[in-house]
């Protein structure tokens, strides 16, 4: 899963107390890199709606907040670039305060 | 990026693998190439709500609609689907078009809450369409798609149903518009359809509808394609 989606999501899991279902906690157990074209008009345009501060608690090499000019620093977008979109983390991610996300059970049971 | 013509889309979009063994009760009707590529190109070149844009597909199943928009320039596109098995074909479709800007999240769409308010731009799906057994499953889909996105929600339903999503659309005070009726041009894909003759589901027109999340000036462009299958 990339960053990018884990910061889309909420973890929906019923029972935590609201707001309280993100981040997903993230047990990256196979962390690999693949290359993505970069597109700087839609990082910019990311950047302003991505928590934060989740996405600091997954990756280390960002600085604390974006800088006030980001959208015409292309370093910065480059670098928000890689977190988002080209590193790719294995595992199923897990909701904060314990408790695993039990897969999904198909509403009608099985198929045909 | 380089403009990719509707029939360079469909012929694309005819190399997608589907369900190799749909199943019933979850509804799993591939899109259509045709269908998919004439709602996406309509959805970029009308609405613009696709290039550079971040888009939901709920209820992917192979990922038809995502892999359409991420071929139209969509910035980064998720799907939705509980099946575990069309999330494969998905992926092995993500890995044979050499697609970067796609991810895929299994989970029920039923149960996704309003927690996920407004972190998409467009959502773009095919529903199920709530037949028998899953009834006004479509609506939920709709509802959740509509706390979703940002900007709109494309959604194909049965014609039949248009008066009632209308009905509802004005409860939860949004507008739709209907932007294409379609054919369904469904293969026999389970073993009750007999070949050659329509299922009830291919003698459906479904209706691809726009479901703006705030008014805007109105754009209502109904048009019938009907004619582009029979």
């Amino acid at each position: 899963m990339k960053l990018l989606t884990h910061n889309l999501l909420c973890s929906n899991v019923r029972g935590l107390r609201p707001g309280g279902g993100f981040p997903l906690r993230i047990q990256a157990s196979d962390v690999s890199v693949r290359p993505v074209p970069f597109n700087a008009a839609f990082v910019a345009r990311l950047v302003p709606r991505l928590r934060w501060g989740a996405l600091l608690e997954a990756a280390e090499s960002l600085p604390p907040e974006p800088a006030p000019d980001y959208e015409g620093d292309e370093a910065f977008l480059r670098r928000v670039h890689h977190v988002l979109l080209e590193v790719r983390g294995g595992g199923t991610p897990k909701p904060p305060f314990g408790g695993g996300l039990t897969p999904p059970k198909p509403p009608l049971g099985g198929g045909v | 990026m380089k403009k990719l013509k509707l029939k360079e889309l469909e012929s694309c979009l005819q190399q997608v693998d589907t369900f190799e063994n749909p199943k019933l009760l979850l509804e799993q009707y591939p899109t259509r190439p045709h269908i998919a590529a004439c709602m996406l190109y309509t959805i970029h070149n009308t609405f613009d709500d696709i290039e550079n844009k971040t888009i939901a597909d709920l209820g992917c199943g192979c990922g038809m609609l995502s892999i359409g928009s991420a071929m139209l320039g969509a910035g980064f596109s998720v799907g939705f689907d509980i099946d575990a098995d069309a999330l494969e074909i998905f992926n092995s479709n993500i890995e044979d078009f050499e697609l970067t800007n796609i991810n895929m999240v299994q989970c029920d769409v039923c149960s996704l809450s309003d927690s996920m308010s407004e972190t998409f731009d467009t959502v773009i799906m095919n529903p199920p369409f709530g037949t028998k057994h899953n009834k006004g499953i479509d609506m939920i889909f709709l509802k959740t798609a509509l706390q979703m996105a940002k900007t709109a929600v494309y959604s194909l339903h049965k014609t039949s149903t248009r008066q009632h999503i209308q009905k509802k659309a004005d409860e939860w005070d949004v507008k739709m518009e209907v932007i294409a009726e379609l054919r369904y041009d469904l293969p026999a894909s389970y073993k009750f359809h007999k070949k050659r003759s329509l299922s009830q589901r291919t003698t459906c027109p479904s209706a691809s509808l726009r479901v703006p999340k705030y008014s805007e000036p109105a754009t209502c462009f109904t048009h019938k394609e009907a004619q582009l299958y029979c």
